[in-house]
């Protein structure tokens, strides 16, 4: 077992590697393969399992959602590295080469184990995470079949990750942002019940979001307390690269107050400070 | 004009015309140079599409509403797709400005989009916790819980079903022993689930496909293993395995007897011999001698005068080729059983001379035996006492010499022996 693997799992869900041991090659082969696709597959499953804990799933369920989204992107071993990493518009060659990923997946899962009761949860995401809540996207399916849950909560935690991750040819979109214009794809990309409960539990400015307040200052969002509405956090208010003050946008001291948008911390020097906090 | 911009900017748009919007600084510049703040939460989602996608002003040259609605249209669209496939929008290809379709002059311009050779931050995994209070329903929350805690067995086999037709309209060009393996599974998980029905309508309908997944030995023993038909099911079982090649089965048998597999597969193979004893006697004739002698013991009951000959000619290669009792034994059996009064007849020739005619005709193959193989033969013979033994031992009594003939009389009297008793 390659243990950086081993510790990238162990960070996100507590399980018996012995027992995932076709598993563990196949998360190996992805990362041998591409480290991009590799730490997006593991920002999906902590994303994921941090989403199914907020839906109170049991341990062994969490394990499967952890497995499913960790494995979702397996078919993309079987994307040339060159299209991969295209910085420029695909052919549609490539295009179908790339989207041919979820199918591919689906193989490469066929062939690493057989198919049963336990690991047609970790298969469903697999082939389902870009099939969309209403099924218009690919693969194209002719019968119309709910997505699995599993696969509803992937498709909401890939898409955030691939949008909230720089990339060589496209900056990240801030988290909020990102939030914001996932809520377009409510009921149609994503399943309105899993998506609601990612916005919410992530909050409208994710913590660690840099944001701008109606007063002009700028400030880290440390947290959420248990009765703080969605869009008014803790705030920790930066001037000059220092953090000055603490505040709780509940307060009512603070209710003239409120934040306007998020910024990038590297736009201000103020890039790892949130980071070197916690 | 799409709703959500009409709603949020009706009032602004109907008055006065949109001039600039500072998605940077949240701020519209309406004709009158009067200026409005905005929220993202409140406003034209599609401002928060082109933010994210870079961009950070918005310039309008129009305020003809048909052509802001083309451009809002189209924006909403890129945004659709960005949210399918994050990674396969390509944002140099989007025709982010509205042109006159005539005068080819802007009418509406996005500005600041940022640099494409964009300089990453070291990817790391640095994801926001989920720890704001969930502003979900209870009940939808639950819900939601119990859908994945009631997964039905018959759900699950639904969907691998589905993922099944759907993987093989897809990619038709698909590696064959996936697709197999593929099938093997449903077939697999249905009959774990006791779902023989099931299990024997899926292997009809892809017997094609299913001959390849046999090649896989976990997967074999896997489908033989999971389910223990009983005696009235022992048909519709079989049926599963009908494009499990019969010799495939028997060196199956050989190598995996004493695999969990290893009870069905005697079962499997019981049945097939009762079902398809014709083609397994040929199987048997034409295959090597540890298949023979597996063979042989299945299909005593189904030999007949038709395979007399080839049985004959068995018989007399095993034994001039082995010292295995037990398969002469099994081949004495088989010959007796085709066709009797011949054997005996034909038998006889195992001892005695050749006539002089034969040599110089040469019509019948020479079937004499060395003293060893006689003794072998005489031996396997015993153990099927009958008058008709008797009487053959009898009349070759003649035909052999020395300790052979000692044998062969001891032979007679055991057998009157037993017969007195």
């Amino acid at each position: 077992m390659n243990p950086r693997i081993v510790k990238d799992i162990q960070s996100i869900f507590v399980c018996n590697l012995n027992e995932f041991e076709n598993e563990l090659n196949a998360l190996s082969l992805i990362r041998k393969y591409d480290e991009y696709t590799y730490l997006h597959c593991l920002n999906v499953a902590r994303l994921s399992v941090m989403l199914g804990r907020r839906f109170e799933l049991d341990d062994p369920d969490l394990v499967d959602l952890g497995w499913a989204a960790l494995l979702h992107d397996l078919g993309k071993l079987h994307v040339p590295i060159h299209i991969l990493n295209k910085v420029k518009k695909f052919s549609p060659e490539e295009l179908a080469i790339m989207q041919s990923h979820p199918l591919e997946s689906l193989a490469a899962f066929v062939k690493l184990q057989p198919v049963t009761i336990d690991t047609i949860n970790r298969l469903s995401a697999a082939f389902e995470h870009h099939q969309r809540f209403d099924l218009k996207g690919y693969p194209v399916v002719q019968r119309k079949l709910n997505l699995h849950p599993f696969s509803r909560i992937v498709s909401v935690a890939d898409t955030f990750d691939a949008m909230t991750t720089d990339r060589i040819y496209q900056r990240r979109i801030l988290p909020d942002l990102a939030l914001r214009i996932m809520s377009q794809g409510f009921g149609t990309i994503f399943d309105p019940i899993v998506l609601q409960a990612f916005i919410t539990s992530m909050g409208a400015y994710p913590v660690g979001s840099l944001v701008r307040l109606s007063d002009q200052r700028l400030g880290f969002v440390t947290g959420y307390g248990k009765n703080s509405r969605v869009d008014r956090p803790y705030l920790r208010i930066m001037e000059n690269g220092i953090s000055v003050e603490e505040m709780d946008l509940m307060d009512d001291r603070h209710s003239g107050l409120r934040i306007m948008h998020s910024e990038f911390p590297e736009d201000h020097e103020l890039e790892g400070k949130f980071q070197s906090w916690k | 004009m799409s709703l959500s911009l009409q709603k949020s900017f009706e009032k602004e748009l109907l008055d006065k015309s949109i001039k600039e919007v500072d998605l940077a600084q949240t701020l519209i510049t309406l004709s009158d140079n009067s200026r409005i703040h905005f929220s993202y939460d409140e406003a034209w989602p599609g401002f928060s599409f082109l933010k994210g996608m870079g961009f950070d002003r918005i310039e309008f040259y129009t305020d003809d509403r048909e052509k802001i609605e083309v451009w809002a249209d189209r924006i909403l669209q890129y945004q659709q797709d960005f949210l399918q496939d994050p990674d396969y929008l390509a944002v140099d290809d989007c025709h982010w400005n509205e042109k006159d379709y005539h005068s080819n002059q802007i009418l509406i311009s996005c500005h600041g989009l940022k640099s494409r050779k964009f300089a990453p931050q070291e990817i790391a995994l640095d994801l926001p916790p989920m720890d704001a209070p969930l502003g979900v329903d209870p009940l939808a929350i639950a819900a939601f819980k119990n859908e994945i805690r009631n997964q039905k067995s018959e759900d699950t086999i639904h969907r691998i079903q589905n993922i099944l037709v759907e993987f093989r309209a897809a990619k038709s060009d698909f590696d064959p022993l996936i697709w197999s393996n593929l099938v093997a599974d449903l077939i697999a998980v249905s009959l774990e689930n006791k779902l023989l029905s099931k299990a024997s309508r899926l292997a009809e309908e892809h017997k094609t496909e299913l001959k390849h997944a046999w090649d896989d030995t976990r997967r074999s023993i896997r489908l033989l293993s999971a389910y223990e038909p009983k005696v009235d099911e022992l048909s519709e079982w079989a049926n599963i395995f009908q494009s499990f090649n019969s010799e495939d089965i028997i060196s199956f048998l050989s190598t995996h007897l004493s695999s969990k597999a290893g009870p069905q597969i005697v079962k499997l193979l019981n049945y097939r011999v009762q079902t398809e004893f014709e083609s397994f006697i040929e199987i048997c004739l034409h295959g090597n001698g540890a298949i023979q002698k597996l063979l042989l013991q299945w299909l005593s009951a189904y030999w007949k005068p038709q395979h007399y000959h080839l049985i004959l000619a068995q018989l007399h290669r095993a034994l001039k080729e082995t010292n295995d009792l037990d398969m002469i034994n099994y081949w004495v059996q088989a010959l007796l059983r085709s066709y009797r009064s011949q054997a005996l007849e034909d038998m006889r020739q195992f001892f005695s001379n050749k006539k002089w005619y034969q040599g110089f005709f040469k019509s019948k193959k020479n079937l004499e035996l060395g003293p060893l193989e006689q003794r072998n033969f005489l031996k396997a013979l015993s153990e099927h006492p009958s008058a008709d033994i008797l009487r053959f031992f009898a009349e070759i009594k003649q035909d052999v010499r020395g300790g052979l003939a000692d044998e062969v009389e001891r032979m007679i009297r055991s057998y009157q022996g037993n017969t007195r008793s």
